[in-house]
């Protein structure tokens, strides 16, 4: 039981197979950016999930056994009970020895059969769950490790979908493969070869009939598919129709629209309960239908086995024989039917765990210390040139051709546009086959302490190859210099703030922090230097004092109020109910955005880092908050090198530099006296946001 | 829950309910009585009957399997027809509910939570119906009927059945008593897998930068683990199940044949007859299984049903007139119900109106001289508030004047739009709207005089021109193209293929955030209103754009139609609304300043701080 647990905790080798860094059919990396989930090849998923399953063998060895021994079994029992019918053939004439000896094997059977079978599910689950964990580590893992950019292009909800939801689909899909799929295929081979040890006539009957029931209930799924398929259509109408209207419902009510809304929607509404009946009708008529072929099959079975009861032709039965023929007949479909019940199922998990696998296959940042000579790789967007549906076999010849040129094709294409675009990696594992062997750290460590001097020079960078968001970037900032970024929105502004950061990395020209390159940095060493406070304000689901002291969980409660107080968060957290032992939910109910502003100053300021890059927050907040918050940031960027994306004024005035930024250039810079002074486009901007000064 | 649920909803379905539960049953005492046809024809076989009289026995189980099926088919239709007459009936119920409840409760709700509820918690209660007549019906019938089969066959023999069936559904009993609360359990840790990781992913950045990878990592794998140790065990637990009934199955059989045995050595029982008791206990308890999942489908049912019926029994809570009630029966005094609304809109003139009075029954005019908004001493407490939210505010605002409402979060401001839009009855004091007090306006007059800009920019998906009509259906391109002047959105729609019939995605997604709101400006430009609420209307527009806006809205518009209109600006941004005629100033609700920006500057410390911060002190003090 342990090892199930440091396996799934642990293994690296576990997380490397789900990665699928074994390369399998479709491995390629390099030459893809933006996995996409639908270029994967069912065969190829299921490879791969089979892979990460066999990882615990020992578990997936017990699980089959045990549900092959069981299925057996469990069919055995019928033959004994008619053995033990045999025994009995009139008054009088009852082999009572004959029923003891067939009633002792039977209980036997019967209780190595429930226990194999609990054996069986117990472990199937117990491989479902421990799955479920490695795909979620894995998940976690890349998705701290994965580019920014990665972040940034892709839906939160959806992401998070995939690690939820997707992971909770697949262990139900391996769980059903297991018990439902695996089960009902050992049943049905040990029916029939149980049945023929019967009688081969009779379970020709079976056999023979069988196919009738599966093309009824093809032809019923069939005939369902389609209405379901409209029916999926009218549900995701009838969806988009309430969600329209719940999240427009103040402006509906203060319209007066409510009955045109509910009129549009009870349209759909009532198509859907057309459909809906149709759809739903046609698919319940599998169960029946199945079972009416079944009882057919078993009046013949009751047939043909009482004439070879009573006359011995076409072969020879004993009553006992045909009361096992028709516990099987009662049976023989169940298992046709859970696996067709469960193909559906098993769908969803196979596409639920390509959704999984295009995450954990995005491709990771080479390593940092040799940016221009790493991967010659990796655009940020462009479509993955090899097709993931590789075929694994039949069409072999055809693919490590068409592979390699298309590699080829795009190596040199991402050569050419960037060099060395999310060239740079984490700490983490080598989790991509072909990556280069782990660098060992070339990287320097910053010298402390740090002065904080800064320097652009002539930087380039584009998120998408070709649209360039800075177009050569250039200044200077001096040890506790404050510099004011200010600029219409999409100018580059908190893009400049995450190249410092190394959140992304320039495509061209250097920054530097104290004179070093800061691409040569360790990267967790160079943020150590920056405290950030963005203008969302990110708070996580605990005790004030843990969400202050996220960043330096070590300090001591003084240290923790004294940050609090720097940053006039003080006050307010010491009339909450708790104090700094108040909980506060995620998404801060309870704090007003300055409060939750105010904290995450606090969080920065005790970790009291020597260079500050702020976001300001645009939409105001009430005025003393705000002006709390103003004061928390006047004082945290006291002697400091502060990078400020400035929305206020009295940030604007008090900076010893304000750069105006357009279309990715700096248009103009200087004090703020000197930029109204020139006249230009800051006097101009100047003017229209703040009407009374002029 | 879900009985309750059930008589509101199923109650035009009884028959077919009652019908399709019959034939069901039909379907199963078919194939309880073909063990007994089987226990004939194995006896008839012993004692060396013909194959003629085999062939007569073979069909008379055809026909009863044709029988069933025929019986069944009626119950699948009438369940599908049941199940989704009332789905289609929950669904239109909540939508309807959803649509009135107070914006208070939607976002109590969320409106996540309010579509989930609307499609899949229905989905769940359909499919509960459906298999409730398809399925839960059959098992017991069976189950009582393969007893009473046994029984009647031989009384002895049927007390092995009386023994194994509750054995049984005792084994089924625990094993749901158990692992439910380990479902649930299980659910709040997804739950809380949920959250860190969308804390992860919302974080990404402070993670990043306070390089805290490793420690989020640890904090979602030990979670995950916690998770995964919880599924093994709720799977070892529901396990448990199908061995059980297998085992009590097993020594079912084990006993049938040992005591059979026994009795047809007595011969008071045929061998075909303990053939058919096999049957009978394979029949039984082969479907138990299957129990369990029905039992799962009731209980996420039952939950979906507390759900569903959290929305539908929302109490109607401070709903405008006319919404508590059917629009055109509105709250009005009798005399004035139905004629002077509709006359109000289309025949003003005809009634010249005095200054509200008690008996303001009588419509509004256009009458330039009735101020557009009165309020007077105007108080509003959310349910359940300790403060009120808006409290004692007065002020009235001509027509053809602007008014500027400024205040941060919590001032009150959301309230006061709340109140014109006639989501809210005042708790006290009086609001009136071109003359008339809000709880006497209907419907119609209201949505005909106020139109609003939210803060949201809120466009459906449709066309331009579908979501520029909302306030007035024969709107002319003229007006269209006229609103769309002002609003400052004429060129980015001109410049589209379309033009008016470009279409809108929902949420207007294919429009950047700025061309969202001048188009939610447009669209209540259209239609005549008298007052315009624009809250918080123009954040996403630069402030050139902005500038141009009011402009247009109050100037270069007054010389047209909309000279008379009046103007409600709710703004963060001082420059927005400080040319507004007068300028409201909120805090927890009260009114803390009402003025001109001049006046507001020399008597109104908040208005002064507000400045002062957003457009620096010496400009405040030259202004």
């Amino acid at each position: 039981m342990a090892n199930l647990y440091s396996a799934a905790a642990g293994g690296a080798g576990t997380l490397a197979v789900i990665r699928g860094d074994d390369s399998g059919p479709s491995r390629n990396d390099g030459d893809k950016s933006s996995v996409d989930a639908a270029s994967y090849s069912s065969g190829y998923v299921v490879r791969r999930i089979a892979r990460a399953a066999l990882k615990h063998g020992g578990l997936v060895a017990l699980a089959f056994i045990s549900s092959v021994v069981s299925g057996i079994l469990q069919l055995y029992v019928p033959i004994l009970i008619g053995r033990g019918i045999d025994c009995i053939v009139g008054a009088g004439q009852v082999d009572f020895a004959g029923i003891d000896r067939v009633v002792r094997l039977a209980l036997f059977v019967v209780i190595i059969a429930a226990a194999s079978s609990w054996v069986a599910s117990a472990a199937a689950s117990r491989l479902a769950a421990t799955l479920a964990a490695d795909l979620r580590s894995a998940l976690s893992k890349q998705l701290h490790e994965i580019p920014l950019s990665y972040h940034d292009a892709h839906n939160r909800g959806d992401l998070l979908s995939r690690c939820i939801n997707d992971v909770e689909a697949v262990a139900d899909g391996l769980l059903q493969t297991i018990t439902q799929f695996f089960g009902g295929i050992v049943s049905i081979v040990a029916t029939i070869a149980f049945m023929l040890s019967l009688s081969p006539v009779v379970t020709l009957v079976v056999v023979v009939l069988t196919p009738l029931s599966i093309g009824v209930a093809a032809l019923i799924a069939r005939f369902s598919a389609s209405s379901f398929d409209s029916q999926q259509a009218l549900q995701g109408t009838l969806s988009s129709s309430v969600e329209e209207g719940i999240s427009n419902h103040r402006l509906i009510r203060a319209f007066a629209k409510q009955d045109e809304f509910l009129e549009d929607f009870s349209l759909i509404n009532q198509e859907l309960q057309l459909v809906g009946e149709r759809a739903q009708f046609i698919s319940s008529l599998t169960n029946p239908s199945t079972r009416l072929v079944n009882n057919i099959i078993y009046a013949l079975v009751a047939l043909v086995g009482c004439v070879c009861l009573g006359t011995g032709w076409p072969s020879v039965l004993s009553v006992g024989q045909v009361s096992s023929f028709l516990s099987y007949a009662h049976q023989y479909m169940k298992p046709f039917n859970e696996i067709s019940a469960v193909v559906t199922q098993l769908q969803t998990a196979i596409s639920s765990a390509a959704r999984i696998f295009a995450v954990l296959d995005e491709p990771l940042p080479a390593k940092p210390s040799e940016p221009l000579r790493a991967k010659p790789s990796e655009p940020l967007v462009g479509k993955a040139s090899e097709p993931l549906r590789a075929k694994p076999s039949g069409s072999n010849q055809k693919t490590p051709n068409k592979t390699s040129t298309s590699t080829d094709a795009s190596n040199t294409a991402a050569k050419q546009e960037a060099p060395n675009k999310m060239s740079l990696s984490t700490d983490s594992d080598s989790v991509v086959a072909n990556a280069p062997a782990r660098v060992p750290s070339a990287q320097l460590k910053l010298p402390r302490p740090v002065s904080g001097a800064l320097e652009f020079s002539d930087v380039h960078f584009s998120y998408i190859d070709g649209v360039e968001i800075l177009k050569g970037i250039s200044f200077t900032a001096s040890p506790g210099q404050r510099i004011a970024l200010v600029g219409p929105t999409g100018c580059g502004k908190t893009t400049l703030v995450s190249l410092l950061m190394r959140f992304y990395d320039v495509d061209s020209g250097v920054i530097k922090l104290d004179g070093i390159d800061i691409n040569k940095l360790d990267k967790d060493d160079l943020r150590a230097a920056f405290g950030m406070v963005l203008q969302d304000s990110w708070i996580f689901e605990g005790t004030i004092h843990d969400n202050i002291a996220y960043g330096k969980p070590n300090a001591s409660h003084d240290e923790l109020v004294a940050a609090a107080k720097r940053a006039h968060a003080h006050g307010f957290i010491e009339q909450l109910p708790l104090g700094y032992d108040t909980v506060i939910a995620s998404d801060g109910v309870g704090l007003s955005a300055g409060q939750r502003q105010l904290i995450c100053i606090a969080r920065v300021m005790l970790a009291d880092p020597p260079v500050l890059l702020l976001d300001e927050a645009t939409s105001s907040i009430d005025a003393r908050t705000e002006r709390l918050v103003q004061e928390a940031f006047d004082e945290m960027m006291h002697n400091r090198t502060s990078l400020v994306v400035a929305h206020r004024l009295s940030t604007i005035k008090d900076a010893d530099c304000i750069l105006l930024m357009d279309g990715g250039r700096i248009i103009e810079r200087g004090s703020y006296s000197e930029l109204l002074a020139y006249g230009g486009r800051f006097a101009a901007l100047h003017a229209a946001q703040f009407p009374s000064t002029l | 829950m879900m009985v309750e649920l059930l008589r509101r909803f199923l109650a035009g379905y009884r028959v077919c309910s009652l019908v399709a539960v019959l034939t069901k049953m039909i379907e199963v005492v078919f194939e309880l009585l073909t063990p007994f046809v089987v226990a004939a024809m194995i006896d008839a076989a012993q004692a060396g009957a013909g194959f003629a009289q085999m062939g007569g026995f073979a069909a008379v189980l055809i026909g009863f399997a044709l029988a069933s099926y025929a019986s069944t088919l009626v119950c699948q239709y009438l369940a599908a027809g049941v199940s989704q007459g009332v789905g289609t009936k929950l669904r239109d119920a909540i939508y309807e509910a959803s649509l009135r409840l107070s914006p208070e409760q939607v976002d109590r709700f969320g409106a996540s939570s309010l579509l989930t509820r609307t499609t899949a918690d229905v989905n769940q209660v359909q499919l509960a119906i459906a298999l409730t007549l398809r399925q839960v019906t059959r098992w017991p019938v069976l189950v009582v009927g393969s007893i009473i089969a046994a029984v009647s066959i031989d009384r002895q023999m049927g007390v092995v059945f009386a023994i194994c069936l509750p054995v049984v559904v005792v084994a089924l009993v625990f094993v749901m008593r158990v692992s439910v609360p380990l479902l649930m359990k299980m659910q709040a840790g997804l739950d809380r897998l949920s959250l860190l990781m969308r804390e992860s992913l919302s974080g990404v950045r402070t993670i990043r930068a306070f390089r805290k990878d490793a420690f989020e990592r640890a904090r979602f794998d030990e979670a995950t683990h916690t998770q995964a140790r919880m599924s093994v065990l709720q799977g070892r637990i529901s396990a448990l199940l199908n061995p059980a009934s297998f085992v009590a199955m097993g020594v079912g059989l084990i006993a049938i044949v040992v005591l059979g045995g026994r009795r047809v050595y007595e011969g008071s029982l045929t061998t075909g007859e303990v053939v058919a008791f096999v049957s009978y206990m394979t029949q039984a308890l082969s479907s138990i299984a299957f129990l369990a999942s029905l039992v799962m489908v009731l209980m996420r049912a039952h939950t979906s049903s507390v759900r569903i019926l959290e929305v539908l029994q929302v109490p109607a809570q401070v709903q405008g007139a006319g919404l508590a009630v059917l629009p055109t029966q509105n709250a009005a005094p009798p005399n004035a119900a139905t004629i002077p609304t509709q006359n109000s809109v289309l025949l003003p003139t005809h009634n010249p109106a005095p200054l509200p009075t008690q008996n303001s029954a009588t419509p509004a005019t256009q009458n330039a001289a009735l101020p557009t908004l009165v309020l007077d001493k105007l108080s509003f407490s959310f349910a359940g508030a300790q403060k009120p939210a808006i409290d004692k505010v007065s002020l009235t605002l001509e027509a053809g004047h602007t008014l500027g409402v400024i205040g941060g979060t919590g001032s009150g401001k959301s309230a006061l739009t709340g109140l014109i839009a006639g989501l809210y009855q005042p708790s006290s004091g009086i609001l009136s709207i071109c003359g008339v007090p809000t709880e006497e306006l209907s419907e119609q007059k209201r949505s005909a005089w106020v139109s609003f800009v939210p803060q949201e920019s809120s466009l459906v998906s449709g066309t331009i021109r579908s979501n520029l009509c909302w306030r007035d259906v024969h709107a002319t391109d003229e007006e269209l193209w006229q609103a769309l002047r002002d609003a400052q959105a004429a060129d980015f729609v001109r410049a589209l293929e379309l033009q008016l019939d470009a279409p809108v995605e929902a949420h207007g997604k294919n429009f950047s955030g700025g061309q969202r709101q001048r188009l939610c400006i447009a669209r209540a430009l259209v239609g005549d209103a008298r007052l315009v609420v624009l809250d918080d209307a123009t954040s996403a527009l630069d402030y050139a754009t902005d500038a141009a806006l009011r402009q247009a809205l109050y100037h270069g518009a007054r010389s047209s139609k909309r000279q008379n209109v009046s103007y409600v600006i709710i703004s963060q941004r001082i420059s927005s609304l400080m040319e507004a005629d007068e300028i409201l100033v909120l805090d927890h609700g009260r009114c803390c300043g009402l003025g001109t920006h001049d006046e507001l500057l020399k008597s109104c410390l908040i208005y002064r701080e507000i400045c002062e911060l957003q457009l620096g002190a010496r400009e405040v003090c030259h202004g």
